[in-house]
């Protein structure tokens, strides 16, 4: 052939048949690197039989066959996909790769991804369940069976509910599994006993969100932005990293100008165009100036501002002698924050007043298209830190950047949480114990205040479960809960649900080893651009299995050892829990299609699929495959993209029949809501006095859907705040935080605990070797001047004190860390008590001692007197000898400082967040410290925990209502209305 | 425009999908992976930056053209938005595109949009890439060669010649005379074909290394052509101007199926053949100003 021969139009014709002849035969014609898509992936008609040459017989050609299950990674909380590689001559699971059909990961992981196969394979991992038989915290543990763990759990919870104690039970979560199953176990129980992380995570940013539109999370469309503005390091460990950081990248290429927020010199804050190391806790009065020019300079959004703002509000109560007119509002709101000048920011975050000057206009450029993000960073690390979301989701507010391409969404827009099979009862009494009265606004269980609040005598608890969760470790003030989990007053029964041994296991009375991600069910959906999707987590040697013509009731028969699921595991104690159905609970665990047995994940799941997703039913039948197949065969379905401004949408007339316009504007119908499929959870405003519920807001002349708030529209202005008695922060404005200088005496730092590394992720990825390798240690971040004030280098010891106690670290001097701060990574110090080494059972004795986790954990000896803790290191990591060879071949001894236990509790007196950031004294170790070394006085941290009380508004003195919270804020397991009664007998509140 | 992207597609290294494709344009016996790297990852690179760019080396601004052409159209560029099988795609999406277009003046856009893509992005460089390709490649290489340049024809004269010469070639800068210059410049040049018109692959330098007796030291491009001027800058450069007069009566051959852009070209080897025919005249020695062991 030669090119004068060769006819195009032919071959064009033929290649365009041939194409259509393969893809109608659901087969993949173009490969999947065309350059212009992502990257290789195995076409998915190829999934069951996929050869791949086996590397380790190179230079040997020979073929590996796989069966490729689709999975969803349960390291952090992004839920991307995964695809385990499943042998399909051994039947186990090879790699893990990414799931190019997850429409959030897109087939791109991080390391943590492919790692879960280290925690697979870990040799330290829980294979049974087992059974204390020494005294807690003694390491001493029989193998038990699930009956009798089960049948002994049931009854203690069982006899709870019987007796009216459903306030002793309690569920404490870490890494979340599938949307609101376990809070819809709780509630079938009728227990008010879920009890989760989110007051050491998430809470701060979540008020300033929620406060604003009734949603309590960002979605921001990085993408497709022209200014990506983010309070968080994004780029290598935020919040949903992965499916963001890859978003933020595209928007960048495409142009976006990125901007960090930052004190530390993080790996996002070096692709930044501006990177502002601000002073922590003067992130709001920055993002205020850019507000304050905003509006100075009228580059504001006018007309989004005159339509969707509460302002009207806003006059009537702050401003009752002004007319009201727009115009009023937009001269109070100049006045208001006139004051937040680019160099009264400058003085409080220590940065330039004229770079301040040019980001303003990089967001007043961007207008609509402006990204931004705020989830843990400075909202989690400061008192006052919720002003943090809330003052930057203002500017979104201020420039109409919300739901709009390249703009900022409301989470539950972008989010799809499918109606359940059975949807149970809300329970009928109230936990003081998790929602005490002096946080009548936390946004979350008051979780880490726990120790403290059993130490006062308001409760006590006869089973409580710590799932996937490491509260001794995790949570400020961990030799708290050390004593509040060792004595048998306060707590009955702890069982601890765990894929790996952890710091707080040690002190349970049942470990029952959970599944990691390829071998558990739960479906997930996350904000992670403008669309929804549905991700499906399953156990893939089960559902491989299942391919093979296998039928497949019970994952444990699939899992390593005795290793279980939660969902068929709660769904058992549920049935248990109620054998005769006299409690009422069993009905809502009990199968749909086989009245009278047990629902199962298959019908659980399949009801879902099938009932729940629209659109997936006619995908799946597109493919000749049922909803439960499609997902199992492709672990991820696309429920709609481009979702958009939901709040503009015009209520359709048949929901207003019968309607109201109240106040401002708010439209209240009588008609039901209709029965929706997504359940992403939202606010959900208080109906008018008529009972009717809010439907929709009247906007220039029409009735539009509008935002969950109170108001229907975006609340500038919160009378929520004002009316439970915090009149001062009405209006986004900035708080002083407790670290801020001024609060700080001249000798004190401001210590930055929070940030998270890379590979790492809090303890759940401990036995994950690859990771290890990579990270395993946290210095303490230290500027050059501040260290040779300090007198120190580079690996010298330095004991950094805290308000309750001190550790000893080691120093890395760097110039990426503000003069006069310090840092000390998340993730590490990690530690196990020094009680022998061997892991296993003893043949004699029948019984299991172990030391847990041996790649990422000291050995320490704890020793107490009185009040008075201590921890010292006895040793590092180590080589040792396993079934896997790379334990013998570990090279590191360092794992890092276990700093959180010298950190008093710091309740945000509205928020409710723990305020991590702490003001440290920095000195030269002397000669009797040791590296590792802790010391924490009980009394004084209890101490701290009464002055930060002393700080609250509490609900029995400020409520402006009579209730507990305002009924409208979202509450996981939300009780009864009238359980919100504070006059209602204290019986169930501890 | 399946052809294109099917084309496109066959630059990608063999799998069961490239198979599938390469029977239905009837290439016959599809290349192993080994041939393809011999091709494609030792010998002929097909990036236009490594065509286009100012040293013959991948990124750099010809990249950055080509991913600011994306960015023009508010498209996030792919990774490698310069590699031949992307541009294919790219201009396969244009086509479609504007056949898809809901107005004339849509449709006007989108054409004015894929005539860019097709002067400036590919047939800017694309020609001298496929005429060394069908010295070297093996018979399955060739008939897709083949097939590429008509479908380029096709296109060409559909949619008319550029007003100007695409900017790339424009703004290039011709082969340095090293006398006034510096030699690793002159070296650097040598080795981008916009510069020197000539393109020259390790199997290219490992012949002339042969052909003049010098001993061939294996590295980069830029590492052996070093290493062949410090033992003989006479013969190589020599060697180099036929080189160069040979590749400007190959772009001459060329020229049918886009003049303009042909003339470019055998300007620049003919310019390169009359400054490297008297700097072997009278050799400098340009490989003493630099040690042999560095890289361009």
């Amino acid at each position: 052939m030669s090119a004068d021969r060769v006819d195009p139009a032919r071959l064009e014709a033929r290649v365009s048949a041939a194409r259509r002849e393969t893809e109608a035969r659901g087969e993949t014609f173009y490969p999947g690197p065309s350059r212009v898509r992502l990257a290789a992936f195995p076409p998915k008609e190829r999934w069951d039989d996929w050869v791949e040459l086996d590397s380790k017989a190179w230079p040997e050609r020979r073929e590996k066959r796989y069966m490729l299950v689709p999975t969803t990674c349960f390291n952090c909380e992004s839920a991307c996909g995964l695809l385990a590689y499943v042998d399909r001559d051994t039947l186990d699971v090879r790699k893990f790769e990414g799931n190019p059909e997850h429409p959030g990961s897109r087939g791109r992981n991080c390391a943590k991804g492919p790692a879960t196969l280290n925690q697979v394979v870990d040799p330290d991992r829980i294979l049974q369940p087992l059974k204390r038989v020494g005294e807690r915290g003694e390491g001493k543990w029989a193998p038990v069976s699930w009956e009798e763990a089960l049948d002994d759990i049931a009854g203690r919870i069982g006899a709870a509910i019987r007796e009216g104690r459903q306030q002793e039970v309690m569920y404490h979560v870490g890494r979340p599994g599938e949307d609101g199953f376990t809070e819809r176990i709780l509630a079938a129980w009728g227990v008010d006993g879920h009890n989760s992380h989110t007051n050491i995570c998430s809470s701060g940013a979540r008020a300033g969100y929620q406060f604003w539109c009734g949603m309590d999370r960002p979605s921001p469309d990085h993408a497709r932005a022209d200014a990506i503005l983010l309070v968080s390091s994004h780029l290598e460990a935020g919040h949903y990293f992965n499916p963001h950081a890859q978003r933020i990248l595209e928007g960048v290429k495409r142009g976006a100008k990125l901007i960090v927020l930052d004190t530390r010199l993080s790996n996002t804050a070096t692709h930044a165009h501006h990177w502002l190391a601000t002073q922590p806790g003067s992130e709001a009065a920055v993002l205020l100036a850019i507000a304050s020019y905003l509006i100075r300079t009228r580059s504001y959004d006018r007309d989004y501002v005159r339509r969707w703002f509460n302002w009207e509000e806003f006059l009537e109560a702050e401003r009752p002698a002004e007319p009201r007119t727009f115009e009023a509002f937009e001269e109070a709101l100049e006045a208001m924050y006139a004051e937040y000048t680019f160099e009264f920011a400058a003085e409080e975050a220590g940065v330039d007043a004229g770079e301040l000057e040019e980001i303003a206009a990089i967001v007043a450029r961007a207008g609509s298209r402006l990204s931004t993000h705020n989830w843990r960073s400075a909202a989690a690390g400061n008192e006052g830190g919720w002003q943090v979301s809330r003052t930057l989701f203002f500017l979104n507010a201020l420039t109409g950047s919300i739901a709009t391409p390249g703009g900022t969404y409301p989470s539950a827009w972008n989010k799809f949480v499918p109606r359940p099979i059975r949807l149970p009862r809300h329970p009928e009494h109230w936990n003081g114990m998790t929602w005490p009265d002096e946080y009548p606004l936390a946004m979350y269980e008051m979780s880490f205040l726990l120790p403290h609040i059993l130490k006062e005598g308001r409760g006590r608890l006869e089973v409580y479960f710590t799932r996937v969760y490491n509260p001794v470790w995790t949570n400020p003030d961990g030799f708290a809960w050390i004593e509040a989990l060792t004595d048998p007053e306060k707590v009955g029964l702890h069982v601890a649900l765990t894929p790996t041994w952890n710091e707080s296991a040690y002190f349970a009375d049942y470990v029952l080893p959970m599944g990691h991600s390829s071998e558990r069910h739960d479906i997930h959906s996350y904000e992670t651009h403008d669309g929804q999707w549905l991700g499906f987590r399953q156990p893939v040697l089960r559902t491989a299995r299942e391919r093979l013509g296998e039928k497949v009731a019970d994952t444990r028969h699939t899992n390593p050892g005795e290793v279980w699921e939660e969902n068929e595991f709660w769904l058992e104690l549920s049935w248990r829990i109620d054998p005769d159905g006299s409690l009422g609970i069993r009905r809502f665990v009990e199968s749909k299609e086989r009245p009278g047995e047990r629902l199962t994940t298959d019908e659980y799941y399949g009801w879902i699929f099938e009932n729940s997703v629209p659109g997936l039913p006619e995908a799946a039948e597109a493919e000749g495959l049922t909803p439960l197949e499609y997902m199992r065969r492709y672990g991820a379905f696309e429920v709609t993209r481009d979702v958009g401004p939901l709040h503009t949408e015009e209520v359709p007339a048949a929901e207003l029949a019968g309607s109201v316009e109240g106040p401002r504007g708010r439209v209240y119908t009588p008609v039901p809501e209709p029965v929706a499929t997504n359940l992403a959870p939202t606010a959900a405003p208080d109906p008018d006095a008529e009972g009717r519920r809010a439907v929709g807001v009247m906007v220039d002349g029409a009735i539009l859907r509008g935002f969950p708030t109170q108001s229907g529209k975006l609340e500038f202005y919160s009378p929520t705040l004002v009316r439970w008695g915090w009149p001062e922060y009405a209006v986004p404005t900035y708080i002083r935080s407790h670290v801020h200088p001024r609060s700080m005496d001249d000798d004190q730092s401001c210590l930055i605990s929070t940030f998270r590394l890379p590979v790492q992720i809090h303890t759940r990825s401990a036995n994950a070797k690859w990771l290890d390798e990579i990270a395993h240690t946290n210095p303490l971040w230290i500027h050059p001047s501040h260290a040779a004030k300090v007198g120190v280098g580079t690996g010298d010891l330095v004991r950094v004190e805290t308000e309750i106690g001190h550790f000893v670290v080691k120093a890395w001097v760097t110039e990426g860390i503000r003069p006069g701060v310090v840092a000390c990574s998340h993730h590490m110090g990690r530690w196990k008590l020094g009680k022998g080494d061997a892991i296993g059972a003893s043949s004699a004795t029948g019984r299991v001692e172990t030391t847990g986790q041996r790649q990422l954990m000291a050995t320490v000896d704890m020793n107490r007197k009185g009040d008075d803790w201590k921890l010292a290191r006895r040793r590092g990591a180590g080589p040792y000898q396993s079934s896997d060879r790379d334990t013998s071949r570990i090279w590191w001894t360092d794992v890092g400082v276990h700093q959180n236990l010298t950190f008093p509790v710091h309740p945000d007196p509205i928020s409710g967040m723990h305020c991590w950031h702490q003001a440290v004294r920095v000195v030269r170790a002397g000669s009797r410290d040791r590296y590792g070394d802790i010391h924490v006085d009980a009394e004084r941290s209890h101490e701290v925990y009464r002055r930060w009380l002393e700080k609250t508004r509490a609900a029995s003195s400020h409520s402006p209502d009579g209730t507990r919270r305002p009924h409208w804020l979202i509450r996981p397991v939300r009780p009864v209305r009238d359980a919100y009664r504070l006059d209602r007998s204290r019986e169930g509140e501890a | 425009m399946e052809l294109f992207r099917a084309l496109g597609s066959l630059l990608e290294p063999p799998c069961a999908e490239t198979r599938l494709i390469a029977r239905v344009l009837d290439l016959g016996p599809a290349p192993d992976e080994a041939e393809y790297s011999e091709l494609f990852l030792f010998q002929v690179y097909p990036y236009a930056s490594v065509f286009l760019g100012e040293n013959g080396g991948l990124g750099g601004e010809a990249r950055d053209r080509i991913a600011g052409f994306w960015r023009a159209l508010d498209r996030t560029p792919p990774k490698e938005p310069d590699h031949l099988a992307t541009l294919l795609a790219t201009y396969a999406r244009l086509v479609e595109a504007e056949e898809g277009a809901a107005s004339p003046e849509g449709e006007a856009r989108w054409r004015q949009v894929r005539h860019a893509c097709l002067w400036e992005h590919i047939l800017s460089w694309s020609l001298p890439f496929l005429t060394k390709l069908r010295e070297i490649a093996p018979p399955f290489y060739q008939g897709w060669v083949d097939a590429l340049e008509a479908a380029l024809a096709q296109e060409s004269a559909a949619l008319g010649p550029p007003a100007r010469t695409p900017l790339a070639l424009r703004e290039s800068r011709p082969l340095g005379d090293p006398r006034v210059g510096t030699a690793s410049d002159f070296l650097e040049a040598l080795l981008s074909p916009v510069r020197s018109g000539v393109v020259l692959t390790r199997g290219d330098l490992a012949r002339a290394a042969r052909d003049l007796g010098l001993g061939l030291r294996i590295g980069e491009r830029a590492y052996i052509l070093r290493a062949m001027l410090s033992q003989g800058a006479g013969d190589t450069l020599g060697w180099l101007a036929d080189e160069a007069r040979r590749w400007e009566r190959l772009h001459d051959a060329s020229g049918s199926i886009a003049p303009e852009v042909a003339d470019f070209w055998v300007e620049r080897a003919r310019s390169a053949a009359g400054l490297l025919a008297d700097l072997a005249a009278d050799p400098v020695s340009i490989a003493r100003s630099e040690p042999a062991g560095s890289t361009a």
